[in-house]
């Protein structure tokens, strides 16, 4: 079975493993902005750059990673029309 | 930098046969096939041409500048695309296949069938496409103001900016008009694939020449101190407001929408969208990556204008080596590609609207209307363009704050059936002048967040209040239609 159609498989039959990977993005685009942290922390540093940055950065690639899984999903709502 | 007016000269030319092979495959002057190319594009093309129309002039030069400027604190750029990209779960799974079904050309069919047994439904739908037409023109007016910027400064001076905009509006006029939307998805693949290869050999230069990441990001610690620490609450507040903005408005762009409709099939648009996604983080990575790298690069030099630090960049980088000056005309071109490519499709969209969702009824077939509104439009924006006093950023923001009070007339009545156009209508004139007031008055955010949010909050407000109003007092849908 290829990877593709064993996440199609997965999606096909779990919603609501579905509906927590778009909840799991929302909440990783809010976590990704520093609010819960005191402003003007020192940070440390990860490859140059300050640890909140690198966790912004992490987030969204994270995020556009589930947002693919969720588009490579057959689309079940309706039937491919053409 | 001859070599980028030669590649640039080269470009068009390549332009001149996917155009005219464009026309030939054309099958009728109807505007099913003008501005959807017959529905008929495949993953390749619709991955390509959803890419090359995202990723605009504005994108690389304006992010770049923003975050010359801005240091560590502008990675808000790459939260903004992962939120546009996560957005369009919000809209394509359920418009898609309305759109098949009752053949949306343009984004006023929705509207049509939506509301079409309202009263209000020819005002709500005139209003949409006004707003939406202004954000198109806003967003043409960009992209010919970042070509006039670069075009002058790869040359020191002898294109001037007014010639530089003149010749690509004339360019971008001339194959959108011939070829429709196959003509502008087709060069996009190729405008999406020099975009792609300029971003990796970009990436690379960077890396070498800043000394790895490490190295690059400890001098932008060094040269924007104030950027390093955890931003204040104003900040953060900017840049939690800036993610939704864009969510919520890039979703509405008229071009996206239309490639929608576009697909050839709903599992192939499904796989574009989510690649789409893969390929922006990475150009916004590179976006990035370039702002960053300007910092110790021009740490000693004056930056008049932010708008010019990626052709600044790349003049540097020329002139290291013969090797290097390829290189950096390739970047050139792809920045130039980026923004052809959103600039046709932006016409495009522009013209359609105008043409179908403005007047009463809509007449499908025959082309020559189409023809004649596009140079209108094209010649009354390229003398708009013409005026420098702005940066990319702020006509960003404008465009996004208007285009995002269009949101529930698309989005939210996508998902609530029993809202009616009344209560839409209401709210988008609520937002609008809300918006304009604060425009005219100079305010640009409240409380550290976007006007244009408080404005859709006054828009939502007021279309929640309306549907309750009609919902209680109200009698059911008229039976006649009002198409």
């Amino acid at each position: 079975m290829s990877l593709s159609s064993f996440i199609q498989r997965l999606f096909m039959k779990n919603k609501t493993l579905r509906t927590a990977l778009q909840l799991l993005m929302f909440f990783l685009l809010i976590i990704s902005v520093p609010w819960y942290r005191p402003p003007g922390t020192e940070p440390k540093f990860y490859l140059g750059m300050p640890d909140w940055v690198a966790l912004a950065l992490t987030c969204y690639a994270l995020v556009i990673f589930i947002n693919l899984l969720l588009w490579l999903r057959k689309d079940e709502q309706g039937k491919p029309t053409r | 930098m001859s070599l980028s007016l030669w590649l640039t000269l080269a470009y068009f030319l390549v332009l001149i046969p996917l155009c005219l092979r464009a026309r030939a495959a054309s099958q009728s002057d109807e505007a099913e096939d003008h501005y959807l190319a017959n529905r008929s594009l495949g993953f390749f093309v619709l991955f390509f041409t959803l890419y090359a129309t995202a990723f605009s002039g504005n994108t690389l030069v304006g992010y770049s500048g923003q975050t010359y400027l801005h240091g560590f604190h502008w990675v808000l750029t790459v939260g903004l695309w992962a939120a546009i990209a996560a957005s369009f779960h919000f809209l394509v799974p359920k418009l898609r296949p309305l759109s098949v079904q009752h053949k949306f050309v343009t984004p006023g069919d929705w509207i049509r069938f939506r509301f079409q047994k309202d009263r209000t439904v020819l005002l709500l739908r005139k209003l949409l496409a006004i707003c939406l037409c202004l954000t198109m023109a806003n967003f043409l007016f960009a992209q010919l103001k970042a070509a006039g910027e670069i075009m002058e400064v790869i040359t020191d001076g002898a294109i001037s900016y007014t010639l530089g905009v003149l010749v690509f509006a004339l360019v971008i006029l001339i194959y959108d008009s011939i070829g429709g939307l196959r003509a502008v998805a087709w060069t996009d693949v190729f405008q999406g694939l020099t975009m792609f290869t300029g971003s990796v050999f970009l990436i690379v230069w960077i890396v070498e020449n800043s000394g790895g990441f490490t190295a690059l990001g400890n001098s932008v610690s060094q040269l924007r101190p104030e950027t390093v620490a955890v931003p204040d609450s104003s900040m953060q507040i900017r840049w939690l407001s800036t993610m939704l903005l864009g969510a919520l408005s890039v979703v509405v762009y008229p071009q996206t929408l239309q490639r929608v409709f576009a697909s050839s099939n709903t599992s192939t648009l499904n796989k574009s969208i989510g690649a789409l996604g893969v390929i922006g983080l990475f150009t916004n990575l590179v976006v990035l990556l370039v702002g960053w790298c300007a910092i110790s690069l021009f740490a000693h030099t004056e930056v008049s204008n932010v708008d010019q630090v990626l052709p600044m960049l790349l003049e540097q980088w020329a002139s290291s080596s013969l090797l290097n000056g390829f290189a950096a005309s390739v970047v050139l071109l792809a920045i130039l590609a980026a923004i052809m490519s959103t600039a046709d499709s932006v016409l495009l969209s522009l013209v359609s609207m105008l043409r179908h969702d403005i007047p009463d009824h809509s007449q499908r077939q025959g082309l020559r209307q189409d023809y004649v509104i596009a140079v209108l439009v094209m010649v009354a924006i390229t003398l708009c363009a013409l005026n420098r006093n702005i940066t990319l950023w702020r006509l960003i923001v404008i465009k996004l704050e208007l285009l995002v009070q269009c949101f529930p007339a698309f989005v939210i009545t996508l998902h609530l059936q029993k809202i009616r156009s009344g209560a839409v209508l209401c709210g988008l004139i609520t937002g609008v002048v809300f918006l304009l007031t604060a425009i005219s008055l100079g305010i640009k955010n409240l409380w550290g967040v976007n006007t244009g949010l408080i404005a859709l909050a006054a828009n939502l407000t007021v279309l929640a209040l309306v549907s309750v109003f009609q919902s209680k007092f109200s009698t059911p849908h008229h039976s006649k239609h009002r198409l």
